[in-house]
């Protein structure tokens, strides 16, 4: 399979510089896009841009393609997580150093790469968390209770605090690249939780610095309750199970197939 | 005892599930009904008088087959939800399809649109 033709931006003054790419899945997001593009090269500069759309129905792409960025158009909408690890693939292929998920609608400022890049020093995964406290938006009750029961469990799995355990702005090292291009869960919201619990069989470090997030610039989120209470739902039968295993150790699949490089 | 039997056996299944489940060879969407059904039949089976009761009140004649009837029903929402599953990922591939062969197409048109490109450069430069 020959490879992608390498991208030529690079960040200048280093000999042998590292290849950042920043991996933006969007879904109806022509309101943001620009915006976001814009952000990350004037507080991010030197950094690649591809913008994976999932399937939008509207300009999402011909305004990316009109920016000059890489575009990866899934044909049918297959979720963040289709879309991070298809960002993944791709950036793996065109030999990136480092691979960031950034969100297309404007909640996570371009300032902030240069930190989580600086993070992966000591870590293959580097999660920007909300400042503790500073939420946008107040949980209360069980989804509260089940935030805070994920992100405790995920903090002693990975033996360090995790606290926005659902997260999109992260950046991913070689070693990470290399895994969860095959390994990143497609199903809706397993990219985070179920991405850290394969994150832990493999052998990937996993660590979290505070960032700066701003509230959602325009357009539709696309969550809603009956969705939210249905990843919780899920999380904690994910969550559950692994923790078994964690006590108990079943023989897991998904580090033999990186090894094997069977696509997930 | 037959329901006994039958307990065991859902059990077992599940078992089977859930390790498929934590080795990802199964999605954890598949996995919810599965673990519906063991529920469902342990508490049956296990709350004392639930199932005779419950049995005698919806006139079934024997409790082991209100336990049955259960199962199946449960059963058959699984064929059901497989069945939608199907239809989608069938869908999906069909798409696929089509877009196998339009980058296809593209890939021709692109490389004959570079030749003829190539060769009209060529010839203006002989002449």
């Amino acid at each position: 399979m020959p490879d992608l033709p390498s991208p030529d931006a690079s960040l200048p003054g280093t000999a042998r510089a590292q290849r950042v790419l920043a991996v933006l899945p969007a879904y109806n997001e022509s309101e943001n896009i620009a915006g976001v593009i814009a952000d990350i090269r004037e507080n991010a500069a030197g950094t690649d841009v591809l913008v994976v759309d999932d399937g939008s129905r509207d300009d999402t792409v011909t305004i990316a393609r009109s920016l000059g960025v890489s575009v990866l158009e899934m044909p049918f909408n297959v979720g963040v997580g289709g879309a991070v690890r298809a960002g993944l693939e791709y950036g793996r292929r065109a030999g990136y150093d480092v691979v960031l998920q950034c969100d297309s609608d404007g909640q996570h400022p371009a300032s902030e790469i240069g930190a989580l890049v600086a993070g992966l020093a000591s870590a293959d995964v580097v999660i920007g968390a909300r400042f503790a406290g500073k939420g946008d938006y107040e949980m209360r009750g069980p989804r509260k209770w089940a935030a805070s029961f994920l992100a405790a469990t995920m903090s002693r799995i990975h033996r360090t605090s995790l606290t926005d355990v659902t997260s999109g702005f992260r950046a991913f090292g070689p070693v990470a690249i290399d895994v969860l291009s095959r390994q990143m869960p497609q199903e809706y919201l397993g990219d985070t939780v179920e991405a850290l619990v394969i994150s832990r069989e493999t052998g990937l470090t996993v660590r979290q610095i505070p960032v700066q997030m701003r509230e959602r610039q325009g357009g539709v989120p696309s969550h809603n309750p009956r969705k939210a209470a249905i990843f919780l739902a899920r999380a904690l039968l994910i969550f559950g199970l692994s923790a078994a295993r964690l006590v108990k150790p079943l023989p897991s699949r998904a580090a033999q197939q990186w090894k094997d490089g069977d696509p997930q | 005892m037959t329901g006994m039997i039958g307990i065991v056996v859902m059990v077992v299944a599940v078992v089977v599930v859930l390790r498929l489940v934590l080795q990802r060879r199964l999605l954890v969407k598949y996995a919810g009904l599965w673990i519906a059904v063991a529920l469902a039949l342990m508490v049956l089976a296990v709350v004392p008088g639930l199932l005779p009761g419950l049995a005698d009140f919806l006139g079934f004649e024997v409790p082991a087959n209100l336990l049955f009837s259960v199962a199946t029903g449960l059963l058959l929402a699984i064929c059901l939800q497989l069945s939608f599953e199907i239809t989608r990922v069938e869908r999906r591939l069909y798409r696929l399809a089509e877009e196998v062969a339009l980058e296809r197409a593209r890939s021709e048109e692109s490389v004959a649109e570079l030749r003829r490109e190539l060769t009209a450069k060529i010839r203006a430069q002989e002449s």
